[in-house]
């Protein structure tokens, strides 16, 4: 089976600094087609369309792939806003997700900015300096102080007492 | 002599078995406050936990996240301020109704931590919360540890060895001292030695009373 995959690649060191890259012409039906921006390439400027986008290079501007998913590799760089269904960060990035569905950061991840989403997953140690805001289509229901939680605590310290048993 | 009731009960608490994780009634209590509030904006200075994420930001309408500890352990590492850690975090003022300090004053000298609670006044609104937690006195965490909660309010101890920060163990009182511009709301010590406290920041007017 051929497996649908457009790879971005150039020489090292080249940069390239096309405004639009159109990749819309990508049929939908191509679900399990993907965009790999590589490691060695540079891009400023916007892209949007109808196919997944891996990013192990650098890019700075606008990614607007709202039906698909984003991921920003481990050697991955992106500055700007990245619009997307589900967005995966493994690599640095500054700027701003909007994301219907998921947004996952795992550890190797760097991050300062703005998320919006459906939902979220962080994996610990990701190094992370952000604003996150999840859409609230359910209300949880946020548990009651409970008996069993009160029955393992053994006291309850008042300013006053704490401060007896220092002294 | 017979011992004052509360400190007959912690002395009994303190030979208590040993358990890494409990359930936190400051948590519960701080989110259950905050559910009286519109709008709830979070701030979690604490280590970066899938957890804690997750918990929080589905009961917030935003959650701010910001690792205080791993950046105080860049500072030390550069031989830097310690203020460093926070001094170009750029939140407005009086824009948090709550934040998680988690034990971040216990890696800090009385010095920092006093300008630290300083700048967290800067940032809670009149009458927003803060979560502070505090270790075992007699047993100083090393390696660092973070805390991670889940759905039932549990917290669990994380170990976290790439951390490399000093401890400066304080007694109730003395971290009491070093929060003087909140009012205690309640406090609670555990069977492991970890002690919880939650505090208020009162608007100016009720200060000057």
């Amino acid at each position: 089976m051929f497996e649908r995959r457009k790879t971005i690649k150039s020489e090292e060191n080249i940069e390239s600094t096309e405004k639009h890259i159109e990749i819309e012409s990508i049929p939908m039906a191509l679900k399990e087609g993907k965009t790999i921006i590589g490691e060695h390439i540079t891009i400023e400027g916007d892209i949007r369309g109808q196919e997944n986008l891996i990013i192990e290079g650098s890019m700075r501007g606008k990614i607007a792939l709202e039906k698909h998913h984003v991921m920003v590799g481990p050697k991955g760089r992106f500055e700007g806003e990245i619009q997307a269904d589900n967005v995966t960060i493994s690599g640095h990035l500054i700027g701003n997700i909007f994301a219907s569905g998921k947004v996952k950061i795992t550890k190797e991840a760097d991050f300062s900015g703005e998320i919006k989403a459906k939902s979220i997953a962080v994996e610990d140690g990701a190094f992370l300096k952000a604003i996150i805001e999840l859409e609230k289509d359910t209300k949880k229901v946020i548990p009651a102080i409970g008996k069993a939680a009160r029955e393992e605590t053994k006291a309850t310290i008042t300013p006053s007492v704490a401060a007896g048993r220092a002294n | 002599m017979s011992l004052p009731d509360g400190e007959r009960l912690m002395d009994d608490l303190l030979s208590g078995p040993d358990t890494s994780t409990h359930t936190s009634m400051i948590l519960q209590l701080f989110v259950e406050l905050l559910g009286q509030r519109k709008r709830v904006c979070l701030l979690d200075l604490g280590p970066i936990i899938g957890t804690n994420i997750a918990f929080f930001s589905h009961r917030a309408s935003r959650l701010c996240v910001c690792d205080l500890f791993g950046r105080l352990d860049q500072a030390l590492s550069r031989k830097r301020p310690l203020d460093e850690a926070w001094r170009n975090l750029n939140y407005p003022p009086a824009h948090f109704d709550g934040i998680l300090l988690w034990d971040f004053l216990d890696h800090l000298e009385n010095v920092w931590a006093l300008r630290m609670v300083q700048v967290m006044s800067r940032w809670i609104k009149p009458e927003g919360m803060v979560v502070v937690l505090s270790g075992d006195q007699q047993r100083p965490q090393t390696p660092v540890t973070a805390f991670g909660v889940d759905d039932d309010f549990r917290l669990q101890e994380k170990p976290i060895p790439r951390l490399h920060l000093p401890v400066y163990p304080r007694q109730n009182r003395e971290v009491m001292a070093l929060m003087h511009a909140f009012s205690s709301i309640k406090s609670f010590i555990y069977r492991n030695g970890i002690r919880e406290y939650l505090f208020r920041f009162e608007s100016a007017a009720k200060r000057s009373i």
